[in-house]
């Protein structure tokens, strides 16, 4: 049976042509243009996986609702945010509402999208699989990775990162100490991205573990060729 | 009300030239205005003494008595108090100084040579005129007690006229030293057998060393105005002939009694009763002569310190009393004798020829001046004389010197108080200016951007103006920033959405036309590269608009910039730009330091080599340096190429400009920008010059600093 995607998208154009790309995929995908029509059909059944526009019409934050109220009801369900706002505020904002990934809108998305979310559900079914909360976690030194929930403790704090961000860090941690150069980082995180996108994820990473512990001296640069995780 | 600050200082500073500008013309104004009026009060104290004169003509007459032989007058000269009559000079005090001196020249009979010689003097008081007589005699000799005849031997001859007009001869001859009385003789001047002892007329007759002193006095009712006196001398025990005799006259006649100037005192009593303190009355006769005298001109002298507790103190800061104003101790010492000094024989002449006039004379020694009135006397219409009034103008200086001193008080005062204010003002206003120039210079870093805003001034003035232009003025700049700053990001946000709606469109279209078999046309290719090429332009104006922003971020650490441009060298720019030779210039020592995010040096450096290979030819070599300079490391990236134009050195790190001619790809002319962002963030410099070792082409210098 096939998973069903709710796309929650305002721009019409954006909207058929994403849920076009991702039905070629073999996915079931619902389309809403606005928070209440979505909420409303949600109060019915929930999808496995949510794609939410922030801005919805004159809402500047309809999306920011929508996540809100899906995670009130699960707690595992998956929630992407796609959207134009390319801003540190609102990436950080839609995390702490417990979205997995925050992308952003460009000309590569119909690229990425389908492959990403077929990436995602193929990591879902295979987390499922042996439900132990001990196998869930994975621990190295002060840092703890959640592969269910894709969450990040450093100090048994939570660490909010995207999903990207996830899997960059967990390509990191993988080996520590080896070079990661920027393509296989990009490889690992599944997205088809410029340049300077590992550079600033990255640095997203690490902000994100500063919060936690000023200190944090883990992931060195090697000389702008790659990166590196060191345990200290 | 509104007052700039350059008008509240001059007013200021005018007020306080003001102060004793107008301290002096008012004190010079007050001195020359109460002269005046000092000179016309004594005009007409002299007026006043005259008329008083003029309705009696018999004072005068009385007195006056017409003898114009100057040797042939004795004077008379009013006492400050009566002499003790007991041979001791010194109670006769200042009179001494007039003393007149008889001697051979006024030998009346006997030996011309003769040594002796006596000096006299004649004082009035009250109802007695007293004598005086130092004489020098050689040998004394006293009169035997029985002996009958007063001529043999040492006496004084005294002849007057009576006030009845009767001519009367006295000779005081002792028979030793001690209290005399003089004996009346007959009118017969070869008698000098006694008529009777005249008690009435008595004195003192006292040895000296070198001769002897005779002191008398005579009651004022027994002369009338003529008086002579002689000096006899007798030497020889045996013969006692009369050897000598010295004096004003013979003593035979009537007629050679000398003229008795004592003045009058019924003319000054009439003065007295117009004397004022401080002033001087004088009635001179025809001939110049004084005939009455009142009042003197010392006053009552204002102690040196004198008033209020500040006006001592500044006296005495100033020693004001005795350097300004010397003074002796009486002007009336230096108005000496019976006669006139000569300033006032001339304006007496004035007035003897019958006019009334003022003036006004210095006393040497004497600090203030002497204002004169005079004024004739007539006695119907003939001229008398003259009455001379005098005062010193002693009061009009200390008036004024108190106008000086409270000017120079008050001026004092004003200044102390101005000074202050002035200060209060002037620091206020420095600390207003270095408060607003640090609050201006605060509010911009050093990178030029708006730290924080400034707190406009509320103050009315020209420094509340320009603290309010300033803060202004940083407002509309730092809206004008974040305009800025905002633009590239809202343009990005904008047209996101759409770029994104046409390439999912394509991208769909695409898919479909594959799923259908069909052939992709290639202008759908196009459309899709050109989108991506918008959207690539949108990335990079934000990325170059938001880099100082990320700048900020980034996470610096300290590696080694020799090894890191060996790897980037080796790993990235021959593969990437196959066109071109890449050669490494690295420097001996072992590493060089750099403290910055390395991603951000490699993205700067990966902009200057792009911008080389842009400018190069195809085939050409690309230098790449690093060179340690003390404390700065030394990047260059050396091509060969097109020059640069003068100014253009400067102009080409500016954003959006490009000096690119054709090529593919987009160019903002914003890879330099970036260069010149990242080396000034970092502290750094960044410079392009054309080569200097002959190889046209350009070489662009980075100068980052070094950790220590």
């Amino acid at each position: 049976m096939a998973e069903i995607i709710a796309l929650v998208e305002d721009d019409e154009q954006l909207r058929k042509n994403y849920a076009t790309a991702l039905e070629r995929e073999g996915y079931r995908v619902l389309v809403f243009s606005a928070r209440d029509e979505a909420l409303a059909a949600f109060a019915g059944q929930l999808p496995d996986l949510a794609i939410l526009d922030v801005m919805l019409g004159d809402e500047m934050e309809g999306g920011f609702e929508i996540c809100r109220e899906l995670r009130s009801r699960s707690e595992a369900l998956p929630i992407i945010f796609l959207t134009a706002r390319n801003s540190d505020v609102d990436r950080v904002s839609g995390l702490r509402l417990g979205a997995w990934d925050y992308l952003v809108k460009d000309t590569t998305t119909l690229d990425f999208l389908p492959a990403r979310v077929t990436a995602l559900f193929r990591v879902i079914r295979t987390l499922r699989k042996p439900r132990t909360e001990e196998n869930d976690r994975w621990q190295r030194g002060s840092l703890v990775l959640d592969h269910n929930l894709k969450q990040v403790f450093w100090h048994d704090s939570i660490v909010t990162l995207t999903l990207t961000e996830f899997w960059i860090l967990q390509a990191l941690v993988e080996y520590p100490g080896h070079v990661k150069s920027h393509g296989q980082l990009m490889e690992a995180a599944q997205v088809a991205v410029h340049d300077n996108t590992i550079t600033s994820h990255i640095g997203r990473i690490r902000r994100g573990f500063k919060e936690i512990d000023p200190d944090f001296a883990c992931i060195r640069t090697e000389y702008g060729m790659g990166y590196r995780w060191v345990e200290g | 009300m509104r007052f700039s600050v350059w008008i509240k200082m001059v007013m200021f500073s005018i007020m306080l030239l003001a102060v004793p500008l107008i301290g002096f013309r008012y004190a010079a104004t007050m001195t020359s205005f109460l002269l005046s009026s000092q000179e016309q009060a004594l005009s007409l104290t002299a007026r006043a003494v005259t008329t008083s004169l003029n309705g009696r003509p018999e004072l005068f007459q009385r007195n006056i008595l017409q003898s114009l032989d100057a040797s042939r007058e004795i004077h008379a000269y009013a006492m400050e108090g009566p002499v003790q009559l007991d041979g001791d000079l010194q109670d006769w005090g200042s009179l001494l100084r007039e003393v007149v001196l008889f001697d051979e020249a006024n030998v009346l009979t006997g030996a011309k040579e003769s040594s002796l010689s006596f000096r006299h003097i004649l004082g009035r008081h009250e109802s007695y005129l007293y004598f005086l007589f130092q004489v020098n005699d050689e040998k004394i000799l006293y009169r035997q007690k029985d002996f009958l005849h007063l001529e043999r031997n040492d006496h004084l001859q005294i002849a007057l006229e009576d006030p009845h007009g009767r001519f009367r001869r006295y000779l005081v001859a002792p028979i030793e030293s001690g209290w005399v009385t003089a004996h009346l003789m007959p009118d017969d001047t070869a008698n000098f057998v006694p008529v009777k002892n005249e008690t009435r007329i008595q004195g003192v007759w006292q040895e000296k060393d070198d001769g002897y002193v005779v002191e008398m006095r005579i009651p004022l009712d027994l002369i009338g105005s003529r008086l002579a006196f002689a000096v006899a001398d007798v030497d020889d025990d045996e013969s006692r002939e009369l050897e000598t005799v010295v004096g004003t006259g013979p003593g035979g006649k009537p007629a050679d009694l000398g003229v008795l100037m004592a003045s009058s005192p019924e003319l000054e009593r009439l003065l007295k009763a117009l004397e004022r303190p401080a002033v001087k009355i004088w009635v001179v006769d025809r001939i110049k002569r004084v005939r009455a005298r009142v009042g003197g001109l010392a006053g009552p002298v204002r102690s040196g310190e004198s008033g209020e507790l500040w006006r001592r103190w500044l006296q005495r800061v100033l020693r004001w009393d005795f350097s300004l104003f010397p003074r002796a101790e009486s002007p009336d010492s230096a108005v000496g004798g019976s006669y006139l000094e000569e300033f006032d024989l001339e304006i007496i002449d004035e007035a003897l020829q019958g006019r009334a006039l003022t003036a006004r004379r210095s006393v040497a020694g004497y600090g203030s001046e002497i204002v004169v009135a005079v004024e004739p006397l007539f006695g119907g219409e003939e001229i008398l004389g003259a009455v001379v009034v005098e005062q010193t103008t002693d009061n009009i200086l200390s008036e004024k010197q108190k106008i000086i001193e409270d000017v120079i008080a008050l001026t004092l005062l004003i200044f102390v108080v101005g000074a202050l204010i002035n200060f209060t003002f002037a620091t206020s206003i420095s600390r207003r200016i270095i408060r607003l120039s640090s609050s201006a210079s605060n509010a911009i870093g050093g990178d030029g951007r708006i730290k924080k805003s400034m707190v406009p001034s509320r103050v009315q003035d020209e420094i509340g103006d320009l603290s309010r232009t300033l803060a202004e003025m940083l407002t509309r700049l730092e809206g004008f920033h974040q305009y800025r700053e905002k633009m590239a990001d809202n343009l990005e946000h904008e047209l996101r959405t759409p770029l994104a709606g046409i390439s999912a469109s394509l991208l769909n279209l695409q898919r479909e036309l594959e799923d259908h078999g069909w052939d992709l046309p290639e202008y759908l290719e196009g459309a899709l590269g050109n989108v991506r090429r918008i959207e690539a332009i949108l990335a990079r104006i934000r990325d170059a608009t938001m880099l100082e922003e990320a700048l900020r971020h980034d996470e610096v650490e300290d590696f080694d910039l020799v090894r890191a441009l060996a790897i980037w060298h080796q790993q990235g720019y021959g593969p990437a730009f196959p066109g071109r030779a890449f050669r490494l210039e690295l420097p001996e020592e072992e590493e060089v330091v750099l403290r910055a995010e390395p991603g951000r040096i490699h993205q700067m450096f990966d902009k200057l080599v792009e911008n080389a290979v842009d400018f190069s030819l195809d085939g050409s070599e690309i230098i790449l340096g690093l060179k340690r300079d003390r404390k700065q490391v030394c990047l260059t990236v050396t091509n060969e190429g097109v020059e640069l134009a003068a100014g253009d050195g400067e102009r080409i790190f500016n954003s959006m400009v490009s000096l690119r001619k054709g090529g593919d790809g987009p160019h903002m002319g914003l890879g330099l920008y970036i260069v010149r962002t990242i080396a000034t963030f970092l502290g750094g410099t960044v410079a392009a010059a054309n080569r200097q070792d002959g190889v046209a082409g350009v070489v662009i210098t980075v100068r980052l600093p070094l950790v220590d």
